[in-house]
């Protein structure tokens, strides 16, 4: 299974590349989603996967009995899904601005700096 | 007190303008005062440096961490260094004053030509190795600003920018070396190198720090190949050319080698590398010197030519040591007489030219006797001082490395210079008075003074040297040597035989008066030398240099650095893996070669293959919406495998976001355009290659990452703590609010920085005056 | 918890400013929306007191805190003065002719929210132990730049700059993100110390180093460092030169200091030169690259923006010699501490660095700010303070002895030499001889060549020619002071991993 979840995360990782290095823009917004996916499946893998009871304490027991899946990761993962999230909603109206300034889609007319 | 003597005049610098102002046309003699008190102090001190005596006041402490303070030491080098900058100093002051009389940033001129001056003084009287460097850079930044006064000229811009990029790279090689030679020794105190017995011949860093000192100071002194510097800070008002380019700012590489040699000298590389760029140097521009015609650049070569001699001598060791001090004085004197004299005679007939002059005589006389005296010396007739420097120059010669190289380089050298002394002492004087030099008139007493005091110290200096030349040569070259002064001039008096001295100058004066008379055709015959030289020496091999180097830019710049966000991200991607795969490409093959021992559940497999096959269809569908929905399957795939392997609480939280962002999505999406293809297949393939690449990279690392067995097994602690501590039976929730809630405030906070952030870029959409552009409408 | 508290003082401090920041900002009596830069000020004192006062961390460095949050809180404070009419500019105007005030159309809140919450995220990433903090502190110090970017102009360069910076950004914390997480992978742990004492008993292994390097790819876009350097002159040259100004300070500093976390996990060894080999392959390839490419290209531009963008990549460059040479042994002296040398160098280029772009935002010309090099021709004949102001930053930029940046680079060099990377050294000599034409070029722009009309009057906001003078004064004052710095830097470089035995949990070292 951890094969397959690394394809999975370089897959993750490809498309949302991909997406980036395309010229219209919208797309780099997918892009960005795509590259969060993976780095959240790629936290999850690192810590190991095990299949089982999520770490919940019963009631009546002081800690965990019995093989359950690691707390941390979890908590971390939380943490970048909530931070890929305000990023991606600052993206969308940086983008939509852009979009509304350059009065196109097409980033390579971004380039009023270029010399 | 020898501090002082820096600072004061850093403080007159600074008031200069001021005393310009106040003293009006006696200024130049008013702040001339400073700098010859000064000088009169220091010869105070000729009697007991010349008994070996050095003297060494207390430093000032600046940044101590890193070993830097302002330490002084007074040996007879610096002595003598010390009495060139402050007499001829007072001399070029008041010189100046008559010059310049009444040019309106005269002020100005004054501040900077003090501030060299005290610059320079800083250089030669400093212990500190870094001190020494701040002095010397501060004597390049002076000089620019003194060859660049006349800067609503573009010749003297250039030329001002072309001295301080060469000398200013040179600073920068005599950084790293000084450095260098600081971590060497231990010390950058350079008296502590010379107590502590410190040569630096067989360290590992020798030839690094030999190379790096001598590219400063050949920068400096204008050694070949960088002596083109020289000739184009002619642009420089006389004072300027009389005082820096002749007795003191080009002798700073001269004084630095001499001031190193105990340290740095004796050995081989030693020996040839100075022979041989001093060697080189001294015939080479003697030889342009007698083929130039404008005054003040026959000055400049032979100056050029004679820095060549002092290094040379410094390079053949042994009594060349005395012979080159001795030849630093000598030329200190005449130059600066013949800088002056040059000054005053283009200031009086505002003609460059010497070949359009002549019959000064009559109507300057006393110049003219300065410079008769003067160019006898460079010549080196007897029995002025210049034949004295010649006289202990000839004896260790013959017995270097270079020996019988260097005996005919010194006698072209003779040949040449007495060529020179004929065209700017003897060509614009002598014969009837033309038109150009009617026209001038003999110049004042502020013109006057400098070329007078110093021709005639030149020839008080050889006809009794006893009176201040030998002390001071003396104990300058126990100073380099080491040696008692007494016993340093006299091994190298011992090996003269004078017939042969006699003989060989008389010839070489003849054949400089033959040469002389054969002028015109010596410079038709030689005239490929005008369009060798340029080719030969910096500025063409820099500017091949810099147009490479601006070439390599500009290809860069249209290459990657073209604006384009695609192109910024493509070539970090590259970058990326280029850097990843080169410096763990042995570490990484592993990776692949690893059998996954665990069957995956079918479960697994099928929610694996469904965030694949979304993720790629998000990136080729070309309906907006449609890749929308396919973002929005990855993300519920991705949940349900968070739900698969005990996460539930991820997966709520991943459910929630990716509602939330289908729906920006939809609505972004409302205000912008239809996707468009704006790239080609081929382009489209390559991308294609890029990420997958990127995507392997990042996979086989993630790959090596599960093979390997992590160490402590983790998060015991919070299973552990949950209940007792923080009284919570869901962990994850235990750990975001409890734990680790630090963390979670920070997410907050990141969180509400987001949604500040677009409130404020809506709000300026909101008064944006642009109307906006009509969207492509919903797919 | 209360106990660590203590470390972040400062924060707390900064982020009550904020608080109020945001409220006077947008208050509708334009009195009390003056007062929002001097609250800032107020905060931004304050915080440096606290940062003074502040207690040793848990941290690799345990004494950092008070030296990196002390030149946070300084820095601040010069660049305050700087921000002054960047934005509301036309809605202040309209107030002014007597227009209602619409709270909603200002941004001058948000802006000077953004400008303490980037410092804020920056004297974070000093006290941070944990790669998650160091993960949030690197994005509450860069989110808040990117907005600044694309609020601080209405014009569209700055739209775009904004939409670069963010993207390139996005892409380099999502790929040091993926590095910390290898971190994590590789050790069970996101405490540094005990990451770092991990890798001293067990070595870094694949993962390990994997994580290693790729984090600090990931860090090189803060820092501007080859390959991830694109975006700087576009966007240097896009945003208004005050936010210019902070750009190449703030997010330098982050990175640095998150550099300095990710090596020194990996360890310095003992004596100081036992960097794993291809960790110091790395530093040193980007290193020399980076001088070089920063050096090389600001030799084309006439934008003085771009060249100081360029130019900024070329001082990372530098500071990378520093971080290779690492903190040397026990007891070394200055001589070997790159650290130190970095610590002090970031201090010396935030403040001459600052003196150029605030030199140019001084300088108008219909409320467009001076950019070209021909704008500021003879600027020593026309506006002598502003001209004196730029000729000092930029010598001592170009390392002219005695000024700052030429103790700074004494300090790089030597630690450099004494930790064996001749090589480097030399080519950072080369690069300072690049770099050299380029500024003299500005040198003798503003101060060679006649002046020019050219229109470009001071701006009416005195506060950006005083936050010029200042820069231009701190390079001379500090020059001075350096000493005292130094040895300041110093102590703040202690490098202090535990010992494997007796490292913290990554659950009760998490526990902050």
């Amino acid at each position: 299974m951890h094969l397959l979840m690394a394809i999975t995360v370089g897959m993750m990782y490809a498309t949302g590349l991909y997406m980036m290095l395309r010229r219209s823009i919208v797309k780099l917004l997918i892009g960005l989603v795509l590259l969060s996916h993976g780095s959240n499946l790629l936290i999850f893998t690192a810590a190991g996967l095990s299949e089982g009871n999520p770490p919940l304490i019963r009631p009546g027991e002081d800690g965990m009995v019995g093989p359950h899946t690691d707390p941390l990761p979890g908590a971390l993962i939380l943490t970048a899904i909530v931070i890929s999230f305000a990023i991606l909603a600052f993206a969308c109206v940086l983008v939509k601005r852009g979009y509304e300034e350059v009065g196109t889609d097409d980033q390579n007319a971004m380039n009023t700096t270029d010399q | 007190m020898v501090l002082t003597s820096v600072f004061s005049l850093f403080l007159l610098a600074l008031v200069a303008p001021l005393v310009t102002r106040v003293a009006g046309r006696y200024a130049g003699w008013v702040l001339a005062t400073v700098p010859a008190g000064w000088a009169v102090w220091y010869a105070g001190f000729i009697a007991r440096v010349g008994e070996g005596e050095v003297i060494t006041p207390a430093s000032l402490v600046w940044v101590d961490s890193l070993g830097v303070a302002l330490s002084t030491r007074v040996d007879g080098l610096s002595l003598m260094f010390a009495l060139l900058v402050t007499g001829v100093g007072a001399l070029v002051v008041a010189y100046a004053g008559g010059y310049l009389a009444g040019h309106h940033h005269l002020g100005r001129f004054y501040g900077y030509l003090i501030a060299f001056m005290a610059s320079m003084l800083g250089l030669v009287v400093s212990d500190n190795l870094i001190a020494i460097f701040i002095f010397w850079e501060l004597t390049s930044v002076t000089s620019f600003l003194l060859i660049g006064f006349g800067h609503d000229r573009a010749a003297a811009r250039t030329a001002a920018l072309q001295a301080m990029i060469v000398t200013g790279l040179g600073g920068l090689a005599l950084l790293a070396g000084l450095l260098l030679m600081g971590v060497a020794a231990g010390t950058y105190e350079f008296s502590e190198m010379l107590e502590g017995g410190i040569t630096l011949g067989d360290h590992p860093l020798y030839i690094g720090i030999l190379v790096l000192v001598c590219l400063g100071a050949f920068t400096k002194s204008a050694q070949f190949p960088f002596h083109f510097w020289l000739p184009g800070a002619m642009e420089a008002p006389a004072p300027v050319s009389a005082y820096l380019h002749s007795s003191t700012m080009v002798k700073a590489g001269v004084f630095l080698l001499a001031k190193f040699s105990p340290v740095l000298g004796g050995t081989e590389e030693w020996a040839w590398t100075l022979q041989i760029v001093g060697g080189v140097t001294m015939v080479y521009a003697a030889f342009l010197a007698a083929r130039a015609v404008y005054f003040k650049r026959i000055l400049a070569f032979t100056t050029v030519s004679s820095l060549g001699a002092m290094v040379m001598l410094l390079g053949v060791g042994g009594p060349g040591e005395a012979a080159a001090m001795g030849f630093l004085l000598a030329h200190a004197m005449y130059k600066g007489t013949l800088f002056m004299v040059a000054g005053s005679v283009e200031h009086q007939t505002h003609t460059k030219n010497v070949e359009q002059l002549s019959g000064l005589m009559r109507i300057m006389p006393v110049t003219f006797a300065a410079a008769a005296l003067g160019a006898a010396s460079m010549a080196g007739v007897a029995p002025f001082f210049g034949f004295t420097a010649k006289y202990l120059m000839k004896g260790p010669i013959p017995e270097a490395a270079a020996g019988s190289f260097l005996v005919i380089g010194v006698m072209a050298m003779g040949i040449f210079m007495t060529t020179a002394a004929l065209l700017v002492a003897y060509k614009p004087f002598v014969g009837k008075p033309n038109e150009a030099a009617s026209a001038g008139s003999e110049a004042g007493p502020a013109l006057l003074l400098g070329p007078v005091v110093l021709s005639v110290a030149g020839l008080i200096g050889g006809l009794m040297p006893g009176l201040f030349v030998q002390p001071l040569v003396a104990s300058a070259t126990a100073a380099v040597t080491g040696d008692a002064p007494e016993k340093a001039l006299s091994s190298s008096i011992g090996m003269i035989n004078m017939g042969t001295l006699l003989s060989t100058s008389t010839l070489a004066i003849v054949l400089g008066v033959v040469f002389y008379a054969v002028r015109d055709m010596l410079r038709r015959t030689t005239g490929l030398m005008d369009r060798l030289d340029p080719m030969l020496s910096g500025p063409v091999v820099f500017q091949r240099v810099l147009s490479g180097t601006l070439w390599f830019g500009r290809l860069q710049t249209r290459l990657l650095q073209n604006g384009s966000l695609n192109t910024y991200i493509r070539t970090t991607i590259i970058g990326f893996i280029a850097l990843v795969l080169g410096l763990g490409a042995n570490r990484l093959k592993n990776a692949f070669l690893w059998q996954d021992a665990e069957r995956p559940s079918l479960l697994g497999m099928i929610l694996v293959v469904l965030l694949i096959v979304s993720g790629v269809a998000a990136t080729v569908f070309r309906y907006r919406l449609a890749a929308v929905a396919a973002l929005g399957m990855a993300g519920v795939a991705s949940a349900l495998i968070f739900v698969f392997y005990g996460a539930p609480d991820v997966a709520m939280t991943q459910f929630a976001i990716e509602t939330l962002t289908v729906l920006i999505f939809v609505l972004v999406f409302y205000h912008l355009p239809q996707f468009t293809s704006f790239t080609g297949r081929m382009q489209k393939f390559s991308d294609w290659v890029v990420s997958l690449a990127f995507g392997a990279v990042m996979a086989g690392m993630v790959m090596l990452a599960v093979q390997t067995d992590m160490a402590p097994k983790i998060s015991g602690y919070f299973s552990e703590n949950a209940v007792p501590l923080a009284y919570g039976r869901n962990i994850i929730n235990v750990i975001l609010v409890d734990f680790r809630a630090a963390d979670t405030f920070g997410e907050i906070v990141v969180l509400g920085i987001a949604g500040v952030g677009v409130a404020a870029l809506l709000s300026v959409s909101g008064r944006s005056q642009n109307p906006t552009k009509p969207d492509g409408g919903v797919a | 918890m209360i106990e660590k508290l203590a470390i972040v003082w400062p924060e707390i401090i900064l982020f009550a400013t904020t608080c109020v920041v945001m409220l006077t900002g947008q208050w509708p009596v334009c009195a009390v929306r003056r007062m929002t830069p001097w609250l800032a000020a107020v905060g931004l004192i304050a915080a440096i007191g606290a940062a003074m006062a502040s207690p040793p961390s848990d941290g690799l460095y345990p004494d950092l805190v008070p030296y990196a949050k002390s030149l946070v809180g300084i820095m601040g404070l010069m660049i305050l003065p700087l921000l002054a009419g960047t934005v509301d500019r036309e809605l202040e105007a309209g107030v002014a002719r007597g227009e209602r005030f619409e709270p909603l159309r200002s941004n001058g809140a948000e802006f000077y929210a953004f400008f303490l919450f980037s410092l804020t995220g920056l004297m974070l990433v000093a006290s941070s132990d944990t790669l998650i903090w160091l993960f949030l502190a690197l994005e509450l110090t860069s989110l808040p730049t990117y907005m600044m970017v694309t609020l601080s102009s209405r014009s569209t360069r700055a739209h775009e700059a904004g939409v670069k910076y963010f993207f390139l950004g996005a892409l380099g914390a999502a790929i040091f993100l993926y590095g910390f997480t290898l971190l994590y992978g590789a050790t069970g742990s996101v405490n540094i110390p005990t990451i770092a004492a991990h890798f001293a008993e067990h070595g870094l292994g694949p993962i390990g180093l994997a994580g290693v390097l790729i984090s600090l790819i990931g860090l090189f876009f803060k820092i501007a460092a080859v390959p991830m350097h694109f975006y700087t002159p576009d966007v240097y040259q896009g945003a208004a030169s005050p936010v210019s100004a902070m750009l190449a300070f703030v997010p330098k500093m982050a990175g640095f200091m998150a550099i300095f976390m990710i090596v020194g996990s990996a360890g310095w060894g003992p004596d100081g030169t036992g960097l794993p080999v291809p960790v110091e392959a790395l530093l040193w390839v980007v290193a020399a690259m980076t001088m070089t490419v920063g050096n090389v290209l600001a030799l084309l531009q006439s934008s003085v923006k771009r060249m100081m963008a360029y130019s900024s990549i070329a001082h990372s460059g530098y500071m990378l010699v520093g971080v290779i040479a690492g903190p040397g042994g026990d007891g070394a002296s200055f001589w070997r501490n790159g650290l130190a040398a970095v610590l002090f160098y970031l201090l010396c280029y935030g403040v001459m660095n600052l003196g150029v772009f605030a030199v140019l935002a001084s300088l108008e010309r219909k409320g467009q700010e001076a950019d070209d090099i021909d704008d500021i021709r003879g600027l020593v004949r026309t506006h002598p303070p502003l001209g004196w102001s730029m000729v000092i930053c930029c010598l001592a930029l170009l390392g002219f002895p005695p000024l700052l940046g030429f103790i700074g680079k004494v300090g790089l060099i030597t630690s450099g030499i004494t930790s064996g990377h001749l090589a480097l050294v030399i080519i950072l000599a080369i690069n300072s001889a690049i770099a050299a034409l380029y500024y003299l070029r500005l040198v003798a722009a503003v101060y060679l060549e006649p002046a020019s009309d050219t229109g470009f009057r001071p701006s009416r906001y005195g506060s950006r020619q005083v936050a010029a003078l200042v820069s231009a004064g701190g390079v001379l004052v500090l020059l001075l002071m350096s000493n005292r710095l130094i040895t300041a830097a110093d102590d703040a470089s202690r490098y202090a991993p535990v010992a494997p035995e007796t490292a913290p949990y990554a659950e009760a070292g998490a526990n902050n």
